[in-house]
C-alpha cells in the first residue's frame, strides 16, 4: 500500500479571458489506510483537490502519483479504467442512479470492473448488509431517506475493493444525527476493509473523527497535522 | 446488456416526453406505411389491369410500337401460329405461361349509315376465349371475379364499342347507354330506322344465351384499308357499348373477333397479327421470359424483325403513375424522417441536460466516454424500435379497418368506384424498409446528443445544478 503523493500541484480555472487560481503549489503526501480530512472554508479548493486526486480532472501543472501511477501519463480511457478499479467516490448529493435499485446501484461499478455475476451478487449483498440495508436491496433511491441513500453510496464506493475512497462533503446534506451515523459507518468500514478515506469537509464532526487533517485556505495548504487522539496503535504505519 | 436495461429504464423516467416522442414516430411511420400501402395497391391494381388487357410481354414487329398505329397492317407478324406453338412448347417458357394469344390492331372508319354518321376508330381483333383467360390473372388477389369480355358468345361479326363511339354514331338508344346526350331531332330518326337492326341483333343474341350484354344491339359498318391499300367493309353487330375510363379510348375503341378483323385486312391472303400477347404467372418472371423469348426470336424467327415489349413500355401511363406515387412517397418519407430527426434529437438533448450530474457520476465511477455515447444512442434506438413496433402494428390494424370499412374511391381513368384498399400486410419489403429507416433516423438523431454527452467535462457535469 503506497502513499498518495501530490507534487507541485497547480490548478487554474479559466473564466472567460482570465485564469483564476484554485490551487497553488500543493505539496502533500497522504498516508494510506487513514481517515484524512481536507478542511477549509467554502471556496478554498477542497473539491478541486479531491477531483484532481480522483483523476476526474487534470491539473494545470504538477503531478499526482496514486498507487504508484503518475496520473498525468494516462489518457482519458485509461483514467476511466483507473477510476473504475482504484477509486471510489462518495458525493454530497449521493448521486445514485435513480432508475436503479439499491442493489443495482452497488452492482454497477462491479459491472464496469467486469466482475463475474456470481461474485458480484455475493459482494453486493455483503456490502448492503454491512451498511445495514440488506432489506432495502430492491428499493430505488427515491424510496430511501437521505441517510439510507448515503449508505448505498458508501457501499457503491467500496464495491470494487478500491484502495482510495474520496468523499466530497458527505455529510453536508444530512442532519447532524444522520451525519454522525454516516461518519461512524465510514470509520467502521475504513477499519474493517482497511481502505483509505479522503474527505473534504468543514463539518467539525468529520474533523473530530479524522486521523489526519489538511487545512486549506485560498488554494494553499496552511497546515497539515496528525490528530493524535485518533492514532490507533494497530494502524501505526512505518 | 446493462446499458440496454439502463437505457430502457431511463426512457420511463420522463414518461410523458418519451410517449410524445414515441407517438410522433409512431404516427409518422403509420402515415408512411398507409400511404405506401395505398399507393402500392394502386400500382398493383394498375399493373393487374394492364396485364389483364395486354399481357406482360408482347411480340411485335420491331417498329410497330413507334410507327405501327399509322398503318397496323404493314407491321403484321407472318407465321404467328408457329410462333405461338413454339412459345407454348418451349420448356423454359412453358412453366411461366398463363396465356399466349394473338391480336390484330387496325384503323378504320365506323359508320352508322342509317343515321348518316361515321367516325375513325381503332379496332382490335381478339380471340375472345383467350382474352377471357387473360382477364383471369390475379396474382395480387384483388377481390371480385374477372369480368368476361362483352364480346363473349357473340356471333362471328359481333363487336363492342366505346360509349364515346356509340354517342357519335347515335347508337346510345339501341345500346342502352346511359348519360348519353343526343341531338334530339336526329335521335328520333335514328331510333326509327335502327329498329330492324335492333331486332335482328336481339334475335341473334337469343340464340346464344351466354351473351351477357346482348339485350341491346346495333349494326354498324366498319371500313378499313386492306393490306394492299384497297378499301374493305365489314358489317358488325354491336352487342354492347362499353364505358372505357379513358375518354380518348372510349371515343375510338372497337373490339371484334380476330377472324373477322383478319378477313377485313388480309382478305384471302395469309392472315397475320400485329402482336402476340404473352401473359406470365408472375410479373417477376418478366426478365427471364423476355430473355428466353428474344433467344427464340433470334434463333427460329430471324426472317422477321420482331421485338419483345413489356407492359410498362406499351402503357407509358404505368410508369408515370407509379413514378408519381414513388415521388410522393419519397417526399412524405423525407418529411417524416426530418420530423423524427428533430423530435428524437430534442428529446435526447433535454434528457442530457436533465441528467448532466448523472453523466458525471457514471464517468466518475469509471464508465468510458464511449459508454455514455452508447447509453444515449441506445436510448434513441430503443425509442425508435418501440415506435417501429407500435407503428407497424397500428398501421396493420388501421389498414385492416380501412380495407373492411367499405369505403370506395374513383381512381383516375376508371369508370366505376373501387374499394379503398391499403396494401400493408404482406408488403414485407416496405414494412421492413420503413421500420429500419425509422431506426436508422432515430439512431442518427441520437448520435449527436450522445456525442455531446460523452464529451462533457466530468467536473463541470458533477457541479451542474
Ligand atoms: N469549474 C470551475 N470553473 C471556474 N471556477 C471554479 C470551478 N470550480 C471551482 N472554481 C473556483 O475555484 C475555487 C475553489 O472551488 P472549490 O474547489 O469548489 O472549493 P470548495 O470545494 O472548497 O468549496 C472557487 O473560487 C471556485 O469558484
Ligand atoms: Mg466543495
Amino acid at each position: 500500500m503506497s502513499i498518495l503523493q501530490i507534487r507541485q500541484l497547480n490548478k487554474r480555472y479559466r473564466l472567460d479571458d482570465i485564469s483564476v487560481p484554485a490551487l497553488t503549489d500543493i505539496q502533500l503526501d497522504i498516508q494510506p489506510n487513514r481517515f484524512t480530512v481536507l478542511s477549509g472554508p467554502s471556496g478554498s479548493g477542497k473539491t478541486t483537490l479531491l477531483n484532481l486526486i480522483g483523476a476526474l480532472d487534470r491539473p494545470t501543472s504538477g503531478e499526482i502519483i496514486l498507487n504508484g501511477q503518475p496520473l498525468s501519463r494516462l489518457n482519458d480511457d485509461q483514467l476511466a479504467d483507473f477510476r473504475a478499479r482504484q477509486i471510489g467516490f462518495i458525493f454530497q448529493n449521493f448521486n445514485l442512479l435513480p432508475v436503479l435499485s439499491a442493489y443495482e446501484n452497488v452492482e454497477y461499478p462491479l459491472i464496469l470492473a467486469k466482475v463475474p455475476p456470481q461474485v458480484r451478487r455475493n459482494r453486493v449483498m455483503e456490502l448492503l448488509a454491512a451498511v445495514g440495508l440488506a432489506d432495502k436491496a430492491q428499493h430505488r433511491p427515491g424510496q430511501l431517506s437521505g441517510g439510507q441513500r448515503q449508505r448505498v453510496a458508501i457501499a457503491r464506493a467500496l464495491a470494487t475493493n478500491a484502495q482510495w475512497i474520496l468523499a466530497d462533503e458527505p455529510t453536508a446534506n444530512l442532519d447532524q444525527a444522520t451525519g454522525a451515523a454516516i461518519i461512524a459507518l465510514m470509520r467502521q468500514m475504513q477499519h474493517d476493509l482497511q481502505v483509505s478515506f479522503i474527505f473534504s469537509s468543514h463539518d467539525p464532526q468529520v474533523l473530530a473523527a479524522a486521523d489526519e487533517a489538511v487545512f486549506i485556505r485560498d488554494g494553499r495548504i496552511v497546515e497539515s497535522r496528525t490528530l493524535a487522539s485518533q492514532t490507533h496503535p494497530e494502524r501505526a504505519y512505518a | 446488456m446493462k446499458i440496454l436495461t439502463l437505457a430502457a429504464r431511463n426512457l420511463t423516467r420522463n414518461r410523458r416526453r418519451s410517449l410524445a416522442t414515441l407517438l410522433a414516430m409512431t404516427i409518422g411511420l403509420m402515415a408512411v406505411l398507409l400511404f405506401g400501402g395505398y399507393s402500392g395497391n394502386i400500382n398493383l391494381g394498375l399493373q393487374t389491369g394492364f396485364v389483364r388487357s395486354s399481357g406482360h410481354l408482347q411480340i411485335q414487329h420491331r417498329d410497330y410500337f413507334l410507327f405501327g398505329s399509322g398503318n397496323p397492317a404493314a407491321y403484321g407478324i407472318v407465321d404467328y401460329q408457329r410462333l405461338i406453338r413454339t412459345i407454348e412448347a418451349d420448356p423454359v417458357l412453358r412453366p411461366m405461361l398463363t396465356v399466349v394469344t394473338p391480336t390484330l390492331s387496325l384503323g378504320g372508319i365506323a359508320g352508322n349509315f342509317n343515321a348518316g354518321v361515321s367516325r375513325t376508330v381503332l379496332g382490335s381483333g381478339v380471340v375472345v376465349d383467350e382474352q377471357n383467360q387473360l382477364r383471369q390473372w390475379n396474382d395480387y388477389r384483388f377481390p371480385g371475379a374477372a369480368r368476361l369480355l362483352p364480346l363473349t358468345g357473340s356471333a362471328p361479326n359481333g363487336a363492342t364499342i366505346g360509349t364515346g363511339v356509340a354517342r357519335v354514331l347515335q347508337l346510345c338508344g339501341e345500346l342502352n347507354v346511359k348519360h348519353c346526350p343526343q341531338p334530339a331531332h336526329e335521335a328520333m330518326d335514328a331510333s326509327k330506322t335502327a329498329t330492324p337492326t335492333d331486332l335482328a341483333a336481339l334475335g341473334e343474341a337469343s340464340q346464344n344465351p351466354a351473351a351477357p350484354a346482348a339485350q341491346a344491339g346495333a349494326r354498324i359498318e366498319l371500313l378499313a384499308a386492306n393490306a394492299h391499300g384497297a378499301p374493305n367493309v365489314a358489317a358488325l353487330d354491336v352487342v354492347k357499348a362499353e364505358q372505357l375510363g379513358v375518354k380518348e379510348l372510349d371515343d375510338i375503341a372497337i373490339t371484334l373477333h380476330l377472324r373477322l378483323a383478319q378477313q377485313l385486312i388480309y382478305g384471302q391472303d395469309t392472315p397475320k397479327v400485329t402482336a402476340v400477347v404473352v401473359q406470365l404467372k408472375h410479373t417477376a418472371q418478366m426478365p427471364a421470359a423476355r430473355e428466353r423469348l428474344e433467344t427464340l426470336l433470334r434463333s427460329q424467327f430471324k426472317a422477321q424483325p420482331l421485338a419483345v415489349q413489356d407492359f410498362a413500355t406499351l402503357n407509358p401511363s404505368y410508369g408515370q403513375i407509379t413514378g408519381m406515387f414513388a415521388a410522393i412517397f419519397g417526399f412524405i418519407a423525407i418529411l417524416i424522417g426530418a420530423i423524427v430527426l428533430f423530435t428524437v434529437g430534442n428529446t435526447m438533448n433535454m434528457a442530457i441536460v436533465e441528467r448532466t450530474v448523472e453523466i458525471g457520476t457514471l464517468r466518475a465511477m469509471g464508465l468510458r466516454a464511449r459508454g455514455i455515447r452508447q447509453l444515449f444512442l441506445c436510448e434513441g434506438v430503443l425509442l425508435g424500435a418501440a415506435s417501429a413496433v407500435t407503428g407497424l402494428s397500428l398501421a396493420l390494424l388501421l389498414a385492416y379497418v380501412i380495407n373492411h370499412s367499405g369505403l370506395t374511391w374513383m381512381p383516375p381513368g376508371n369508370s366505376e368506384p373501387v374499394a379503398l384498399t391499403v396494401r400493408v400486410w404482406g408488403e414485407w419489403g416496405m414494412l421492413l424498409g420503413s421500420a429500419l429507416g425509422l431506426l436508422l433516423v432515430a439512431a442518427f438523431s441520437a448520435w449527436w446528443p450522445a456525442r455531446r454527452a460523452s464529451a462533457l467535462n466530468i467536473v463541470d457535469a458533477l457541479r451542474h445544478a
